[in-house]
């Protein structure tokens, strides 16, 4: 098992910088001057020959790679083009947030998926199942800025129940930033009123993006519930004399949650490379929202950034998923640790 | 009939399928009794119905496929009870060995959780005491290191270690009766032997009833009291295993036995076999089910469907023509012992 995992960290490893080098190849094609985009409005000729010296930009292309790489070794994203701040002084607010977001959006999605997806295989052509396919469809179907605004206009202007906006409330100052999710950093401070307010942001767009995972959830939940209570083993279980809450929720859940884990592993992954659309719509300060800026911008070094680290998050929850594999299927832990 | 006896009553069990807008009789009519602690092969090939009619017996088939009849337990028909009634009796009273074990264990689970969650689930054993007494029976069946293959999963098993396992689990809480799916089609011929030894010393030792369903008759015919022969979805023959096996009042069951060969077969040239395949349950021929593959059909038995008859004493079996089969004489020249 141990053996297997330092395999695929190493894979790991290669699979980023891969990316590294598309992404970097990229931006050399890109007619944009890094010099010219971080010296300022119609800067003397003298600043921009200093900074591309300063940049190592006079240097040939493939040295300017090995900074760059380097650079990332150490953390180093370089500078946005936009803000001319270096973007590792960006990113762990933007990571935060995005990070809040999209596991708040996997717990709603598991939370409806699993059980309607249980519950549509187990009454299967029952209202339950109708619903469950209603969901689904209109989860998948109604695209999320909508839904977005749907939500905004029920909870916030109709019922002004939920905030509709932002991160959490400016009246209340922040509190200290030691994670860079402020809900955890306001438990981590005491500060209720922050959590408070955090928690209540997050609702809307943690609901919106969570009903669409929700709907994907709940249908692959339905169709491996299906085949699986198909098996000689559930028969067996029956022959048992077992109940057949227990037959479900013991002997099936388990064999059928495994295509579920996949789906909930890829959706995480997802959500974690930043919900462009519903951070738009609720002003959620994610990468999401982060990565368009920079692209509206051709602010290359942020791209790319947010490239890596979209690329580093889908590759770490396929490494969680497979070890989840190996946690819940005997036979696949026999191959790991072959 | 002595009701403290009689263990099961099988009265007139149709059991049909709907495939495509159509409704086929699976089980068509079907009855027999089994006496506490006998053993009674359910013999047929495949599509006979044998597997139909003990899945019903364990309350398997659908509402909507039982079309009728009566399943009595100790004198209680517990089709008009449903599911609550036969979950009572899972496990605990009525048990099933399946056909292939490696199928019917979960995958996910250990081999001991599988069989200590009767003795936790039924009799509310402490963990440790289900331990203690699973890998007793594991011992029981023949399972080597019986303690340490307790945590073993399925697919760490052997064939044959799969099949005394599921055993074990269908013995586990002491069942009057058990059913066994061709427990030994999935296993080589020396783990078949095994595997008959340890059924027939189980039941023995347990005082179990056990339904036998098998295609071979041979095999069961020396381990089982009582033979039913099952064609196209009905009984075709029953009687005492012995008698039905040397001297059959039906050309069918005959057809099975003279197809098998035996020790000290004196018989010369190929082995006869049962022209044509046993028939579709969407084609069931006219009159007599088995006449276009019977080597005694006559015009009678187109039109004419036979009914159980008794053509000798202890016997029963469906042919227009039963005394003439018994006519025959024996099948085997050699009695095997």
């Amino acid at each position: 098992m141990v053996r297997y995992i330092a395999g695929r960290l190493v894979a790991l490893v290669a699979i980023l910088f891969a990316v590294t080098i598309v992404t970097f190849a990229l931006a050399q094609l890109s007619s944009a001057d890094p010099a010219v985009q971080l010296a300022g409005d119609f800067p003397p000729e003298e600043v921009v020959q200093q900074l591309r010296k300063e940049l190592g930009l006079d240097k040939p292309v493939p040295v300017q790679y090995a900074l760059y790489v380097k650079g990332l070794l150490h953390g180093d994203f370089g500078r946005s083009y936009f803000s001319k701040q270096p973007i590792s002084s960006e990113l762990p607010d933007r990571i935060g947030a995005t990070f809040e977001l999209a596991t708040a959006a996997l717990a709603f999605s598991i939370l409806i998926g699993i059980p309607i997806g249980i519950a549509a295989a187990v009454y299967r052509n029952s209202p339950v199942d109708h619903f469950g396919r209603f969901l689904a469809l209109f989860g998948t179907a109604v695209p999320v800025f909508f839904l977005g605004l749907l939500m905004v206009r029920l909870f916030y202007t109709e019922l002004g129940v939920l905030p509709a906006s932002g991160r959490y409330s400016l009246e209340i100052p922040p509190p200290p930033t030691v994670t860079h999710s402020v809900i955890v950093d306001s438990v981590l401070a005491g500060d209720w009123r922050m959590l408070r307010s955090a928690m209540t942001h997050l609702v809307l767009p943690s609901l919106t993006l969570g009903l669409f995972g929700a709907g994907v959830i709940a249908r692959v939940m339905r169709a491996s519930m299906l085949d699986i209570l198909n098996h000689d083993y559930i028969v067996m279980a029956r022959v048992k004399g077992l109940t057949f809450r227990r037959i479900v929720l013991v002997h099936a859940l388990r064999n059928a949650m495994l295509p579920a884990l996949t789906v909930i592993g890829l959706t995480y992954g997802a959500l974690l490379g930043g919900a462009v659309l519903t951070e738009t719509v609720f002003s959620w300060p994610g990468l999401g929202l982060y990565g368009v800026r920079a692209l509206t911008y051709l602010d290359f070094p942020a791209v790319m950034a947010v490239v890596i680290l979209i690329t580093f998050a889908y590759v770490v929850m396929n490494l969680v998923v497979d070890i989840l594999y190996g946690v819940l299927d005997p036979r696949v832990r026999a191959g790991m640790n072959a | 009939m002595d009701a403290a006896g009689r263990l099961l009553e099988i009265e007139d069990l149709r059991v049909t399928f709907e495939v495509g807008g159509a409704r086929y009789k699976a089980v068509d009519g079907v009855s027999f009794t089994i006496d506490d602690g006998e053993a009674v092969g359910l013999v047929g090939e495949s599509g006979s119905g044998k597997s139909v009619t003990a899945r019903s017996i364990l309350g398997l088939t659908g509402a909507r496929q039982l079309a009728g009849g009566a399943i009595r337990y100790r004198g209680t028909d517990l089709v008009p009870l449903g599911e609550p009634a036969w979950q009572r009796l899972r496990g605990r009273e009525i048990a099933l060995i399946p056909q292939n074990a490696l199928a019917a264990l979960n995958p996910l689970f250990t081999v001991g959780w599988q069989i200590a969650e009767l003795f936790r689930v039924h009799e509310g054993a402490s963990r440790s005491e289900a331990r203690r007494r699973v890998v007793a029976l594991m011992e029981q069946v023949g399972i080597p290191a019986a303690a340490k293959r307790f945590d073993s999963y399925p697919h760490e098993f052997s064939g044959g270690m799969r099949q005394r396992a599921v055993i074990a689990m269908a013995v586990a809480l002491n069942p009057k009766l058990v059913i066994a799916d061709e427990p030994t089609t999935a296993l080589d011929v020396t783990m078949e032997a095994q595997v008959m030894d340890l059924l027939g010393d189980l039941r023995r030792e347990r005082q179990m009833a056990l339904i036998h369903i098998t295609h071979d008759v041979e095999l069961v015919a020396s381990s089982v009291d009582r033979m039913i022969v099952m064609y196209a979805g009905r009984i075709v023959e029953a009687g005492p295993a012995d008698d039905l096996y040397h001297l059959p009042a039906h050309p069918y069951t005959r057809a099975l036995l003279e197809s098998r060969p035996s020790l000290g077969d004196r018989r010369k040239g190929l082995l006869p076999t049962i022209p044509g395949a046993p028939p579709k349950i969407s084609a069931i021929p006219s009159g007599c089910a088995f006449h276009p593959r019977c080597a005694h059909m006559r015009e009678r038995c187109q039109r004419e469907t036979p009914i159980l008859r008794s053509p000798t004493s202890g016997r029963v079996a469906a042919c227009h023509y039963s005394e003439e089969v018994l006519q025959l004489g024996e099948v085997h020249t050699t009695v095997s012992a």
